[in-house]
């Protein structure tokens, strides 16, 4: 019998109050420990990957598993449970702010106090120096540069060490050079919180983008986000349109 | 017309609409606050603690203007009729009356709701807008543990300060006027306000900085939360109608409170 998926989308439908369809019987499965890179176009919705596994938005018809958990029928309480077990990068980075860079990757650990404060504050000083914002850890949002946001952002997404990470075109408008810089990061994160989740399969991740040029090679499987469903899955490359 | 009519009830039905979801969104910020546990946390304290700083203590400044010309404007108006009477002990209890019972809650609540009101609502409205509530609630961050309850907290506790600070700063105002046109000794001055104060005005004081402290944090965040859309152009639209809600409500409870401890 085959293992259950991490994420698994079953004949999703959603569209947004405008009218515009972003799914439409949608059929995805994420096995557990793999990167997915889903490539979409540009404003094709594929942003609502992660805010329907989230449960920020219900669909309008199908169901969302997520960990196992049916996350549109969950109760708010325990959705807030199941979102500690989950990360994510929106694409701008999205930081709080009134935070500095280290309140905003201590505030879902602060804020859960679901492992000792002494051990939160290792794994806060640890991202930092991974993440290379040890100089900036003091500043504020606005006083970052659009690259550390992202950092930042990425640090914020791990550290409650999720099970599962959605990252939502984290490397989009940035130039070549940063953009392998982040990926880089993407990967550093993935094996830290490989270390923290204390066993052998690695955080799933599922990776909505609308350039496909810096991921190949970076992810286990591909899919192609077009017309509201996945059409075609590959191991190796994007199907190209 | 049939149009002035139509617009009328349209607005009504938007304000009536606005009161239910204040009340509704009252109760689930009142439960989240007995959910003790849930806002005690570290990253809570910190809001409150911001809370009060800006609320309580950077208004300490205004407000010191604000009551030391209003003590002084009690005096000046009381004054002469009270010495036409003969009757310059009466002084401590018209001060009772205007600065303890009515006016020092309501002025203060005033001042916070222009400074802190205001700031609240625009804050939260703009975080909507930016996706930095949605991103609270998709790391599992309850907006009503995090954001609404530390700041009826703060609220509370700042309001209740600036109140006994509204209070002591109208005192020392209304007596510098009172030595222009009286001889009267500060001893004498306070003695009479303590004999014309009772526990009762103590605790209308204490209920109505409470009560004003925590409604209008939960008004503006139901303004900034609830009734922000999308865009940016809805923020000082938002920050506006919040003001209004509030110093509506304000009233309408000191009038409230007032006439059921001395009316019933």
């Amino acid at each position: 019998m085959s293992e259950q998926p991490a994420v698994a989308y079953r004949n999703v439908s959603f569209a947004l109050g405008s009218g515009l369809q972003v799914f439409s019987d949608l059929n995805l499965d994420v096995p557990a420990g793999q990167r997915y890179v889903l490539m979409g176009t540009s404003r094709s919705g594929s942003s609502f990957f992660a805010r329907l596994a989230l449960g920020l938005y219900r669909p309008d018809r199908g169901s969302i598993r997520v960990l196992g958990r049916p996350v549109s029928r969950l109760p708010l309480q325990e959705l807030h449970e199941l979102r500690q077990r989950l990360g994510f990068v929106f694409r701008d980075a999205r930081l709080i702010s009134n935070l500095s860079a280290e309140g905003n990757i201590s505030l879902p650990l602060n804020y859960h106090r679901t492992i000792p404060a002494d051990v939160a504050r290792g794994r806060v000083v640890e991202l930092l120096e991974l993440l290379s914002l040890g100089p900036v850890a003091g500043l504020r949002p606005v006083d970052l540069t659009p690259e550390q946001r992202m950092r930042v952002a990425f640090g914020r997404s791990v550290a409650m060490a999720p099970e599962v990470l959605f990252y939502d075109d984290p490397l989009v408008g940035f130039p070549s050079d940063v953009a392998d810089r982040l990926l880089d990061t993407i990967e550093r994160v993935r094996v830290w919180v490989s270390r923290q989740l204390d066993h052998e399969r690695p955080p799933t991740m599922l990776v909505a983008v609308s350039e496909s040029i810096h991921y190949e090679g970076f992810a286990d499987r591909f899919g192609t986000f077009r017309d509201g469903k996945v059409y075609f899955e590959d191991r190796q490359r994007y199907l190209r349109f | 017309m049939p149009n002035i009519v139509a617009q009328i009830g349209r607005k009504a039905r938007f304000i009536s609409h606005g009161t239910v979801e204040t009340f509704v969104f009252a109760s689930i910020a009142f439960r989240a606050f007995l959910d003790f546990k849930k806002w005690n946390r570290g990253a809570s304290f910190r809001v409150i603690m911001d809370q009060v700083r800006f609320t309580g203590v950077q208004a300490m400044f205004s407000l010191t203007l604000i009551s030391l010309i209003f003590g002084f404007t009690v005096i000046v108006q009381a004054l002469p009729v009270v010495s036409e009477l003969g009757a310059t002990h009466w002084i401590g209890k018209i001060l009772v009356l205007a600065i303890v019972r009515e006016f020092g809650p309501l002025l203060t609540a005033m001042v916070v709701i222009s400074r802190s009101g205001t700031a609240i609502a625009t804050e939260l409205a703009v975080n909507k807008v930016t996706g930095e509530i949605e991103v609270l609630e998709a790391m599992g961050i309850d907006p009503f543990h995090f954001i609404v309850v530390p700041r009826m907290v703060g609220g509370a506790i700042s309001v209740f300060c600036l109140t006994v600070y509204f209070d002591a700063i109208a005192l020392v105002g209304g007596f510098l006027v009172a030595t222009l046109r009286l001889v009267l000794p500060f001893d004498l001055f306070l003695r009479d306000f303590f004999s014309a104060l009772t526990m009762e005005d103590v605790m209308l004081s204490v209920l109505k900085s409470l009560i004003f402290g925590t409604t209008i944090p939960l008004i503006c965040c139901y303004h900034g939360l609830v009734r922000t859309g999308r865009a940016t152009y809805e923020v000082p639209q938002v920050a506006r109608d919040g003001v209004i809600r509030c110093m509506f409500f304000i009233f309408l409870l000191s009038g409230a409170i007032s006439a059921t401890f001395y009316l019933v």
